[in-house]
């Protein structure tokens, strides 16, 4: 059962996900969560999900350890990692391009995009 | 000498070598007074101040030669004196010598020559060391008047909050000052005399090294200050003038000025956090409000407006309403997304923090890009978006992304502000005129409500929306025009806002044929 990992420290964030990604999991999607990047890092590293809904801002941990955590040491390449970031800056787009990231999607997000995004992820 | 006659006193006891002497000396154009003795003399010289050399005779009653002339001394009487002696009294003359006579002559058969040739001598010598006096007096003014420059120059030197630095043509330091002393961590006896290679940081190279080629100066370049903070320097040539040489100006030194920023650099940073920050705290509560509000849509449309049973008139009307309001809660839920994203574009493209990425690019695919983007709204709107673009367009350096952001910009705004007719996008080949040089012209023509004269150049200002805010609904950030201009006028091109026919308005951008000239910093002196 393919698994996709929602991270985010706001909790409103973190269900918009969930509520976009209902009808996923109707089709038998598990969506799983986490509000900071450590518990995000062992999710990842213990269920191995299909795709990663990766906030950048967070306490702790930021997205981008996390995601270069992920790429760069465990070698997880096949987990696909989507960043979302309320930053919107040049240098954090450049950033997210050395921590291995496969997307980069700026809030506000459209969630119809975070939908078909995962679906097209899912298929592969 | 002169044309006025020099007066000479004659001293002498013996009435028979006085006028012996006056004689000779009148034979030689001098006009002359006589003395009988050192009192008398001395008295005269006091009288008269015309007196310019003494010829006195050494042994006389009263007041002897050698006393006359320490009395002259003690008076403060500077008159050459020539003594007059016996042959037999040689040791005497030396006597008057030490005593201050200028010079003197012996009594005997040759004085007729020897007195002529010695005064004229004496009063030479004694111009000389008058002359001398005079020189050393002006030198003692000069250097008086240097010193209070340089004591002035000290001051202002040592006390200034910029470090100063200046080396000579070989590049070792001459001069510092205690502020550039304490930034750079280092004593003046470590820094004084040395080549600037070997005890200034590295990040200075460039405003030392480039001696002599005044091309490259004054530079500029930033480094690291004792204690952290970061300091801007600036190097210059120091030029020798050779006016009076007539040759060209010759470069003695080097001159460095560092200016601690540290506080400016900080206020920069704190103003990049802030608009980080701001715009992360902007966009975390409406990524939540637009996103939810989508979400309520989809479920409103999808499961609750389908089950609704007993569709009468009123329920429909509501359910109307109730999609229409979400509606506006996600289209001014977008706009404020723009406006954030535009206030951030332009407060980095203002501050120079846009990287542009400069590429060849032909308009006419700019524009196909860019129509292809906006094309959807215009057929939603039912408004034909006709272009004229000829095939044959030079190909152009610009940065295509941001290019295109001013072609949708324009039509978007010809469509938000026409209701029916036509919009037309023209470009082609423009002459001198709005640039120096040729230019690519792209114009966009809409027939909707135009803009008053006054209002037209306004309206590239930022938050200057045409209309009244009140009552007219506003249809955009109001940035999107002064994004615009920034892009355009960085291509080093111009942008402006025309009266169109039938009403309507005509905006147009030029760039510039010619690429920019150098890609980061491009538009900076524009």
């Amino acid at each position: 059962m393919p698994k996709i990992l929602v991270v985010d420290d706001e909790p409103h964030i973190r269900y918009l996900l969930e509520l976009t990604l209902e009808e996923l999991e109707e089709e038998g999607v598990e969506v799983i969560t986490a509000d900071n990047g450590q518990a995000a890092l062992e999710i990842i590293r213990d269920e191995e999900p299909a795709l990663v809904f990766l906030d950048v801002m967070m306490p702790k941990m930021s997205g981008f350890d996390v995601c270069n955590a992920v790429k760069n040491e465990l070698e997880l390449g096949d987990v696909y990692i989507v960043l979302l970031t309320a930053k919107g800056q040049e240098f954090d787009k450049q950033r997210g391009q050395e921590v291995g990231a496969d997307l980069y999607m700026t809030k506000p997000f459209n969630p119809d995009d975070v939908l078909a995004k995962a679906r097209e992820v899912l298929k592969r | 000498m002169s044309a006025k006659a020099i007066t000479i006193l004659v001293v002498d006891d013996d009435a028979f070598v006085r006028e012996m002497l006056a004689t000779i000396l009148e034979a030689n154009g001098y006009r002359v007074i006589t003395a009988t003795n050192g009192r008398e003399a001395l008295e005269t010289c006091r009288a008269a101040s015309e007196i310019d050399l003494i010829v006195s005779d050494v042994n006389m009653p009263e007041m002897d030669g050698i006393m006359l002339i320490k009395t002259l001394r003690e008076q403060q009487l500077d008159l050459p004196i020539i003594m007059v002696t016996s042959v037999s009294s040689i040791s005497v003359a030396v006597d008057a010598l030490s005593s201050g006579a200028i010079d003197y002559v012996l009594k005997d058969e040759g004085i007729q020559e020897t007195i002529a040739i010695t005064v004229k001598r004496a009063l030479e010598k004694h111009q000389l060391k008058l002359q001398n006096i005079q020189l050393l007096a002006d030198l003692a003014a000069k250097t008086s008047e240097q010193e209070e420059t340089l004591s002035y120059l000290t001051a202002i030197i040592n006390n200034m909050p910029d470090g100063l630095l200046v080396t000579n043509a070989q590049s070792r330091i001459t001069l510092v000052n205690p502020a550039l002393v304490t930034m750079l961590g280092r004593t003046e006896q470590e820094l004084m005399g040395q080549h600037c290679s070997q005890v200034l940081p590295e990040q200075l190279a460039p405003l030392y090294a480039g001696f002599g080629d005044d091309a490259e100066l004054p530079a500029t370049t930033q480094l690291e200050l004792k204690g952290g903070g970061t300091g801007s320097a600036v190097g210059a040539v120091i030029h020798r003038k050779q006016t009076a040489a007539k040759r060209q100006d010759e470069c003695i030194g080097n001159l460095v000025i560092v200016r601690d920023v540290t506080s400016e650099k900080e206020i920069e940073r704190m103003k990049d956090d802030f608009i980080s920050t701001v715009s992360h705290e902007l966009r975390t509560p409406l990524t939540s409000i637009i996103g939810f509000t989508r979400v309520i849509r989809k479920k409103l449309e999808e499961q609750i407006f389908p089950r609704l049973i007993d569709r009468d008139a009123r329920t429909d009307r509501t359910v109307a309403q109730v999609s229409e309001s979400i509606e506006v809660i996600i289209a001014e839920g977008e706009r404020l997304t723009d406006l954030i994203n535009d206030v951030l574009d332009l407060a980095k493209m203002e501050a120079g923090k846009i990287e542009w990425r400069y590429e060849p690019a032909t308009v006419g695919d700019l524009i196909d890009r860019a129509t292809a983007a906006i094309s959807p709204l215009y057929e939603q709107k039912g408004l034909a978006l006709r272009r004229e673009i000829p095939a044959d367009l030079p190909v152009i350096t610009c940065d295509p992304d941001r290019i295109i952001q001013v072609v949708i910009n324009l039509l978007s705004n010809a469509l938000k502000f026409t209701d029916s007719g036509t919009v037309t996008i023209r470009a082609g080949v423009s002459g001198p005129g709005r640039l120096a040089g040729e230019g690519l012209r792209v114009t966009v023509i809409d027939t909707g409500i135009g803009i008053a004269e006054e209002d037209r150049s306004r309206v590239f200002e930022k938050f200057k929306q045409v209309g009244d805010t009140l009552t007219d609904r506003p249809k955009g950030t109001g940035l999107g025009l002064p994004i615009c201009r920034q892009i355009v006028e960085y291509h080093g091109g111009v942008i402006w806002a025309e009266q169109g026919v039938e009403g309507g308005s005509i905006f147009a951008f030029e760039l510039p044929c010619s690429p920019p000239s150098d890609g980061g910093t491009a538009g900076d002196a524009r």
